[in-house]
């Protein structure tokens, strides 16, 4: 069952400038962008810096209008929930107030994204003095079962932020997001700011968390062998675009948009037997979101490029077992 | 028979350690190793592992107080570094001991040209005149893979993206020649197709000079696979295991090494259910456990290893380990 759907997602930041600070430019850091995100699935949202994952997040909470001004959003955000069908992409921040309680953040920093004045009671508390009706007691209760889910013990609770590890940190993070029962949880690069031997707890309780409670994550990291072990369908994105989408399994094993072969390649494993010569290494950067190139924002980059890509932007049509950007694969 | 390798760099019963108006944290406590001519190390381990704290005591740029290196020897070319005045240690810095940083935006001055912050550089080291330096910097520039890096040396830092910005970074480090390079988290920063190039770069350093050596730290166990031939895995402030990357992937020792071997989550390989994590939290570097370091989160600790630390033991040849376990 579809909980989300998203269709054309565009949002662009003004690039002010002169005495005025008028609006000189702007940057389409998401162009045109579609998924849907099944009920209790994990949607893995994966490219590198600037490809405008991370802003296709904060588009589906609606946080970007009071966060930036002067953005641009357009296209729709559909949320389903039974039995009604919402546009949040439509809503005011007023009118969203309601569905907030529903689609819920963790954040990459765990260190900056806690308020170091509030203790863990207050901040994991916060959202159901917002969102729900409820006594004293009853979130007192409620916040400690929150902390027992996430590893966590009851006593912990008068505690503030800096008493806590990175990984503990984020395992308040995750008990603050789920303190309202959301249906959808937006994951913004959970564990990249975790130490190694800590990353994988917090996956696992993730997993476990969405078992629990039939979760919907959105999955965004640079980090492509997390995102293949807790995704179920992989988005790749390159600047504004998605270039692939499908099956997680299927595209690591046979990637086939040309930016999604380099981006695996270039994974370092961790065996030194595994030969070096099997990067497709791409030549050059991304390329400057202000100027991007015209029709294929890849074709700058593309080991496969022909004339002809400058033209069009490519559609993401049906190959195999998923859709791909690109005409000549 | 194979001809011994020569040390570049020994570093004995290195002890560094911070303290606050309480406490005191040893944050390096009893480093040995060497890094031999040629090779590229890696020295790997978490946040509080002391393993950004062994290279700036390398290069004698820990901050004093609130640190201090209380003990030990580090041997360079025959001379220990730690007995070095504070001129005679910066000559060595930069022209013969190199490092790069992990955030190349803040090791750049921002308000300087990089053309001039590169000459500056090599005026710094040696006597030369300015035209020679700004040549040598566009040539290194261009080494490093800057497109017409003549035209650029007039551009500052934030004109450059983050893989440009590392690879001023290492042409300047390269510039002088030196004969160490230590990278500390190079590519922690970039991105994945650009963390590729960098690293290819830092190989090839050591094509520069056949003497030269690379130590790289890091945190990212594959990134060690891919770059370097032997491994240190520091945890708690020491040593743990030393093995050649080989030995160290395929047959890892240490119940630390091998549990954060297991808790990677695979690319290519079989997909699993759930991760192997190791419990517990990393320990702070002023509440490291008696005994072994690993004791708290170790799963198969034995009533020994929390009285009494294990020493480091060569259970193989060239494969060292601190366990009570593998040397009983």
């Amino acid at each position: 069952m579809k909980i989300l759907e998203v269709q054309d997602l565009r949002v662009s930041f003004p690039i002010v400038g002169g005495v005025f600070a008028r609006k000189v430019q702007e940057v389409k850091a998401v162009d045109g962008v579609s998924f849907d995100l099944e009920q209790g699935e994990t949607l893995g949202l994966v490219g590198e810096s600037g490809c405008g994952k991370s802003t296709v997040g904060r588009a589906i909470v609606n946080i970007l209008r009071p966060m930036v001004y002067g953005v641009e959003v357009s296209g729709k955000i559909l949320y389903h929930h039974q039995p009604d069908t919402v546009d949040l992409a439509s809503l005011s921040r007023a009118r969203m107030r309601p569905y907030r309680s529903d689609i819920q953040m963790i954040f990459q920093d765990p260190y900056s994204s806690l308020n170091p004045r509030m203790t863990v009671r207050q901040i994991v508390e916060e959202p159901l003095k917002l969102h729900t009706r409820s006594s004293a007691r009853e979130r007192m209760e409620r916040v400690g079962r929150l902390l027992e889910k996430v590893g966590l013990t009851r006593e912990q609770a008068g505690r503030y932020p800096h008493e806590f590890s990175g990984g503990q940190r984020q395992r308040i993070g995750i008990a603050r997001a789920l303190a309202t029962n959301p249906r959808i949880v937006i994951a913004d690069e959970p564990v990249s700011a975790l130490d190694v031997s800590i990353q994988a707890q917090v996956v696992n309780l993730m997993q476990d968390l969405q078992e629990e409670f039939n979760l919907s994550y959105l999955f965004i990291a640079h980090d492509l062998s997390v995102v293949r072990h807790i995704s179920r369908r992989i988005a790749v994105m390159y600047l504004g675009h998605i270039v692939e989408i499908g099956p997680g399994e299927a595209i690591y094993k046979n990637p086939l948009h040309p930016y999604s072969r380099a981006l695996l390649s270039a994974v370092p494993r961790p065996d030194p037997d595994i030969p070096h010569d099997r990067r497709i290494r791409l030549s050059g950067e991304i390329p400057n979101p202000l100027n991007k190139p015209s029709g294929c924002a890849f074709r700058t980059r593309c080991p496969i490029a022909k004339p002809s890509c400058a033209d069009e932007v490519p559609v993401l049509e049906i190959k195999q077992d998923r859709l791909v950007a690109c005409p000549w694969v | 028979m194979k001809t011994l390798p020569k040390s570049l760099l020994e570093v004995r019963n290195l002890r560094t350690r911070f303290q606050t108006d309480s406490r005191i944290a040893h944050a390096v406590d009893g480093v040995d190793f060497d890094i031999f001519q040629g090779e590229v190390l890696g020295l790997v381990g978490e946040s509080g592992s002391g393993k950004s704290v062994t290279a700036l005591s390398i290069l004698r740029l820990i901050p004093d107080p609130p640190g201090k290196i209380t003990d030990g020897s580090i041997l360079f070319k025959g001379r220990d570094l730690l007995k070095l005045s504070w001129e005679e240690m910066r000559a060595v810095r930069g022209n013969e001991i190199s490092m790069i940083f992990q955030e190349p935006m803040t090791s750049l001055n921002p308000v300087f040209p990089i053309g001039m912050q590169m000459k500056e550089a090599v005026l710094g080291h040696e006597q030369v005149s300015g035209k020679e330096a700004f040549d040598r910097s566009v040539e290194m520039l261009e080494l490093v893979g800057i497109p017409n890096p003549a035209s650029r040396m007039n551009d500052y830092p934030h004109q450059f993206s983050g893989g440009m910005r590392q690879r001023v970074m290492i042409a300047m480090a390269l510039s002088c020649g030196p004969s160490l390079l230590i990278a500390d988290e190079p590519t922690t920063a970039l991105d994945v197709t650009i963390q590729a190039q960098i690293l290819e770069l830092i190989l090839r350093i050591k094509d520069q000079r056949e003497d030269s050596a690379v130590l790289l730290i890091t945190h990212n166990l594959a990134v060690v696979a891919e770059t370097c031939d032997r491994v240190i895995v520091m945890y708690g402030g020491k040593i743990q295991e030393i093995a050649t990357a080989t030995e160290l992937f395929k047959n890892p020792q240490h119940p630390y090494t091998r549990g954060l071997l297991a808790s990677l989550p695979s690319v290519d390989g079989e997909r699993l259910k759930r991760l192997a994590a190791i419990p517990g939290n990393v320990p702070g570097i002023f509440d490291l456990p008696s005994g072994c370091k690993f004791v708290t989160r170790c799963s198969e600790r034995i009533d020994r290893c929390s009285e009494e630390e294990p020493e480091l033991m060569e259970s193989a040849p060239g494969h060292w380990v601190r366990c009570h376990l593998v040397n009983p």
